[in-house]
């Protein structure tokens, strides 16, 4: 029967959001034959693409504003963790990546007939460097991509797009990356998809958490493929969240707090319970405008100290400001659905505070890939979020993501039509596809057991509670002794009442918890062994950054096993100012400059 | 309990391959401060597992759990659950199985 299911292709790429469409369309404009594949339906499916709300961090706005400088400060607020190597490879596209999202019919705030940039966190340049959406604060940048993505992807003849096909392991022979086994939906039955080049673009694994600012349905499926087909995985420890709304009910997990932190038009500030600026303590400079890594952990702190708000959150506030110019910003935003709900809860920002949390936003663990997304399986590329290769260190820059995404996209998808027009379709391995595929049935051939719903919630919790900030030694262990007996005794026992394979989401939702389980044993284990305190994680044993790690955590399943290890991190180009450990205040010393392409700055011409 | 109180639900089901007609199955569930996703889950994940529908960012961008309740196109995950609902696929699109269309019309 796996001869009927079979598809060939040049090059495979898995997952549909911004990484892997722009993968397709490079790899297809350079001669390939392209599958894409979407776990959903095609541009409404899982992606945290489709949420983008503003920014886009794009050097060369202005002749000060240098690759050299958004290197830069990417370091600082990666605490100088970022493989420097990767930093450049990938950022030296980003002025092209620009003029593809224009091309493709991307609409950003003009003036005189060039890009009009904003600040965001974490840019050293005052005048900003993100492109923003043309009707900004209406029309949030993902709403535009999901309209203009599908069509370009459509207008390709030789991608093909295979929706509805949840991928369940990477198919391998001697070592070499040949393809992947899918379940397609439809029709219910196993796809196998042979490939000569393998790209995997599937997102982060935020569906780890309970409440996520991104997408729930990111379930960690390609972390937990690449370590099964035995990739270097990197970074685990950093997982990154933003402040969110927590009270009124009506508007938790909205970003309305952390927009009103950033956007310089409103000049949010945090406080506490004692009406006191909080952040001071950590960034005396920058304030609220400090890196996103920072603002959660002092929110944390600050709860944790005992100085929180009744729902257990800080306050978010506007009140210092003029109150006739607060009445025309929220006249100018009154009809966003945030700004809806805030009213219809009674609440006004010219007068009251948001009571704010944090929650997950983006996670950094992945695979480790080099400056031509390369990882050190054969036939296997990495791009996106998915992709590590500590592009962002120990915190990520705000709005430097889509760059990444579009600029591995570029790298990833060329570099695999190429190899593609090198090798001869592989030899697909029939006993490791019957095998998986018995793997993958399990769960819907036992009769009695636990549903994926009722398991899943509490290890979420456990994530919540162990994982995020204030990290300690004990509470790790605990969570990690909790993943051994996920292991051990739920994992196995996990059933599907309902036998049906076609659209059948209860077993697709279980095989993602099995994902879920292998990636959440990779942060803690992560988690324990990082003894210092470094952008995103926050060990309450251990407060301090440590001049000794500077160093990069590595992870390999072996035989079943999480094997780790440690890289020293190398400053090629850039290395922390003396006295410092790397902190995002703190600037760097460039030790070299960088030889290598880099694309023609937008200020000659978008 | 104000929690507990119970809404009708009206689902329509209909498998492309094998129905002719469709047909309607009824549901009481728990409504109030939920979204009719946050219903559907609930019948999905404790009630009856078998009928077919999208869902992906909770959040209102992805569109993909657009539906049509009591008649009205709605995106389930924004539009509050109501006492009386009939959940019908959105009619722009072609229905392979139960909520779940095909979005590249019909």
């Amino acid at each position: 029967m796996v001869k009927e299911g079979t598809i060939k292709t040049d090059v495979l790429i898995l997952g549909a959001g911004i990484a892997g469409i722009r993968a397709a369309v490079e790899a297809h404009d350079y001669g390939a034959d392209v599958i894409l594949v979407t776990k959903g339906a095609f541009g409404h499916d899982c992606g945290a693409t489709w949420m983008v709300g503003v920014g886009y961090q794009c050097w060369g706005l202005s002749p000060q504003d240098t690759l050299d400088v958004q290197v830069e400060d990417t370091l600082r607020c990666g605490f100088f963790l970022n493989n420097q190597e990767n930093v450049y490879a990938f950022l030296a596209h980003i002025p092209d990546t620009v003029r593809d999202l224009i091309k493709w019919g991307g609409r950003y705030k003009m003036r005189d007939g060039q890009l009009e940039p904003i600040w965001q966190p974490g840019c050293s340049i005052p005048q900003g460097r993100s492109i923003y959406p043309k009707f900004y604060p209406r029309g949030p940048l993902g709403y535009i991509y999901s309209r203009i993505f599908p069509r370009v992807v459509r207008a390709r003849r030789r991608i093909r797009i295979v929706e509805d096909c949840f991928i369940t392991d990477l198919l391998t022979m001697d070592d070499t990356v040949v393809g992947a086994l899918g379940v397609d939906l439809m029709v219910g039955s196993f796809k196998v998809l042979q490939a000569k080049v393998t790209i995997l673009a599937t997102g982060g694994y935020q569906g780890s958490y309970p409440v996520t600012t991104a997408n729930p349905c990111l379930t960690g499926d390609g972390h937990a493929i690449a370590l099964r087909a035995g990739v270097d995985m990197m970074d685990f420890e950093f997982n990154q969240t933003l402040p969110c709304a927590i009270w009124p009910p009506a508007i938790a997990g909205d970003l309305l707090p952390y927009r009103l932190l950033w956007d310089q038009a409103w000049d949010g500030r945090m406080y506490n319970s004692d009406n006191e600026r909080f952040i001071s303590k950590w960034d005396p400079v920058k304030m609220e405008h400090t890196t996103r890594a920072l603002m959660s952990r002092s929110i944390f702190h600050e709860i944790k100290e005992g100085r929180g708000s009744p729902h257990g959150g800080v306050y978010t506030g506007v009140t210092h400001l003029p109150q006739s110019f607060l009445e025309e910003q929220i006249q100018k935003c009154s009809r966003r659905p945030e700004f809806v709900k805030l009213k219809e809860a009674g609440i006004d920002l010219s007068k009251d505070y948001i009571e704010t949390g944090y929650t997950i936003h983006y996670c950094q663990g992945g695979c480790n890939v080099n400056s031509k997304c390369e990882t050190d399986k054969p036939g296997l590329y990495v791009i996106g979020e998915v992709a590590s290769g500590s592009k962002d260190g120990s915190d990520r820059m705000m709005s430097n993501a889509l760059p990444y995404c579009m600029a591995m996209g570029i790298i990833g998808g060329r570099a695999a039509a190429e190899k593609a027009k090198r090798v001869k379709m592989p030899q697909v391995d029939e006993i490791q596809v019957e095998r998986l595929k018995e793997q993958a049935l399990a769960p819907l051939t036992r009769q009695d057991g636990v549903r994926v719903y009722e398991v899943k919630p509490p290890l979420q919790k456990i994530m919540a509670e162990e994982t995020e900030y204030g990290r300690t030694e004990e509470g790790l262990k605990a969570a990690l002794k909790e993943i051994e007996r996920y292991k051990e005794e739920v994992l196995p026992k996990l059933t599907v009442p309902h036998k049906s394979t076609r659209f059948n989401f209860e077993w697709i939702n279980a095989l993602e918890f099995e994902n879920i389980v292998l990636v959440a044993e990779c942060i803690i284990r992560n988690a324990l062994m990082r003894t210092e305190s470094r952008g995103l994680h926050d060990r309450w044993d251990y407060p301090k950054p440590d001049p000794d790690w500077f160093k990069n955590i590595h992870l390999r399943l072996v035989d079943g096993e999480l094997k780790q290890w440690t890289t020293p991190v190398e400053f090629t180009y850039w290395r922390p100012e003396p006295g410092s450990l790397g902190e995002p205040m703190r600037r760097g010393v460039q030790v070299r400059e960088y030889q290598g392409w880099k694309a023609e700055p937008l200020y000659k011409g978008v | 309990m104000i929690e507990d109180e119970l809404a009708t639900v009206k689902l329509f089901k209909f498998d492309s391959q094998v129905d002719t007609e469709p047909r309607y199955d009824e549901y009481q569930v728990p409504y109030q401060g939920r979204t009719v996703l946050d219903v559907l889950r609930y019948i999905y994940e404790k009630l009856d597992s078998t009928f077919a529908y999208r869902w992906a960012c909770t959040k209102g961008f992805c569109r993909g759990c657009i539906v049509s309740v009591n008649g009205k196109p709605a995106l389930a995950c924004m539009k509050p659950a109501e006492k009386d609902m009939k959940i019908e696929p959105h009619p722009k699109f072609k229905i392979i199985k139960d909520l779940l269309v095909d979005f590249k019309g019909k």
